[in-house]
């Protein structure tokens, strides 16, 4: 199962309040986007199909001995 | 299908460079890991007999293989032609008693190809990956996974020496291991990927590693399938079969194969997830079918190559959202009137 990164982070964040206002570093903002992307990213490769393909003419090609033909 | 920009053609048009940026490395790295294994090419495939060259089906793992009943349709005709079976259908195949004469294997996914050749690991790899219990033509299956992968696995190594692997140098280790273990006699080829010609060509690296032909796979295994049967085998009559490229109306978005991944791309947002998806009638039945952002590219491939094909293509698919330029939608009954028929000339 999968689920939304940002319903996640606000589910974590808990329904009460703290004494001390909980700063967030850069490197933890830093860290969260990594996630994020790299969630993303790997969500894209799903979609991006079993093989490379890019359109072309040719549906065979036998490298020097199809060239010299 | 309109050629507008939407949210739907915008993925479509992204996913070629998706893919690239995805399996470039991938792909240089598994040909250079199969190399020694690569020994025999699929032009080195010995001749096949008349019957086997008048006509050739090429089944693809789509819904319709099963509930077209397309298997045991052609165990009932006694089709002699020859079968080739994307990876996906080579077991449901081999469980209805149809021997395939050839399977065709090219994703180099690490972990999920190896289940359709009987994965010896295949409860570590379930608990990785829901991919599989999100695949239509395995419903059965999810109530018994593990039952179906040890019979699966005992079924392929009773009959793998009577069915030719056709393996692309993209195949992961284990599957290559795999499929050496139960005993099939392998033959290669690359995928042909983008232009050779061009500098940076990632097919033209992939022939430096080891020259093997390379063939058309249309971003998907049931494609290069269908290329290798056209290009190597070279029949007179060619059909395909379980080409669905999209799900049946009944079956729930949610249940489709990147429903979560595109849910990714719309923040979640299970509303405007519904603008990824795609109605189509199919002619032949005047069916409704559906189509997702991946399946859509795959369709729009296999009409490129189509129209470059030297000959016809068959689709006895009865379902789908495959038709086009150079394919005629005929039932499989109609193929195999075709495949019966003398030979021209």
């Amino acid at each position: 199962m999968m689920y939304n990164t940002h319903i996640v982070s606000d589910i974590l964040k808990g329904n009460f309040q703290v004494k001390r206002p909980v700063q967030e570093t850069p490197e933890a903002d830093a860290a969260k986007t990594s996630f994020k992307d790299e969630y993303r990213r790997k969500a894209l490769g799903s979609v991006g199909g079993s093989m490379v393909f890019v359109e072309m003419d040719q549906l065979v090609w036998d490298g020097e001995t199809e060239e010299k033909k | 299908m309109t050629a507008e920009s939407t949210p739907f053609t915008r993925l479509v048009d992204r996913i070629r460079d998706i893919g690239v940026a995805l399996h470039r490395d991938t792909l240089l790295r598994n040909a250079r890991c199969n190399a020694p294994s690569a020994k025999r090419t699929v032009k080195q495939l010995p001749a096949l007999d008349a019957k086997k060259r008048r006509s050739a089906i090429v089944l693809s793992a789509g819904p319709s293989i099963r509930r077209k009943k397309q298997i045991d349709r052609l165990l009932a005709f006694g089709y002699e032609g020859s079968i080739i079976a994307a990876d996906g259908a080579y077991a449901a195949c081999l469980r209805a008693g149809l021997i395939p004469d050839f399977v065709v294997t090219l994703d180099p996914h690490s972990t999920r190809l190896i289940r359709w050749f009987g994965d010896p690991h295949f409860e570590r790899s379930l608990a990785k990956d829901d991919y599989f219990s999100r695949q239509d033509l395995d419903v059965d299956a999810r109530k018994n996974a593990i039952k179906r992968n040890l019979d699966d696995f005992e079924l392929i190594n009773r009959h793998a020496p009577r069915t030719k692997a056709i393996v692309a140098s993209s195949a992961p280790e284990n599957v290559v291991a795999r499929i050496a273990e139960a005993g099939f006699e392998t033959y290669w080829f690359h995928p042909l990927v983008d232009d050779p010609t061009k500098p940076g060509s990632i097919t033209r690296a992939l022939y430096e590693i080891q020259p093997l032909p390379c063939i058309s796979t249309g971003g998907t295994v049931g494609t290069a399938a269908w290329v290798f049967a056209m290009q190597i085998l070279k029949p007179e009559v060619l059909a395909v079969a379980g080409m669905d490229l999209g799900y049946y109306a009944d079956l729930k978005i949610e249940h489709t194969q990147t429903y979560y991944e595109l849910l990714t791309e719309v923040d979640g947002d299970v509303e405007r997830v519904k603008d990824y998806f795609v109605h189509v009638e199919f002619p032949l039945t005047r069916e409704t079918f559906f189509t997702d952002p991946t399946y859509f590219w795959y369709r729009k491939n296999f009409l490129h190559l189509a129209k470059r094909a030297p000959m016809r293509t068959l689709n006895c698919t009865e379902a789908g959202t495959l038709f086009g330029e150079n394919i005629d939608c005929v039932s499989l009954d109609e193929f195999f009137a075709r495949s019966k028929e003398p030979a021209l000339g």
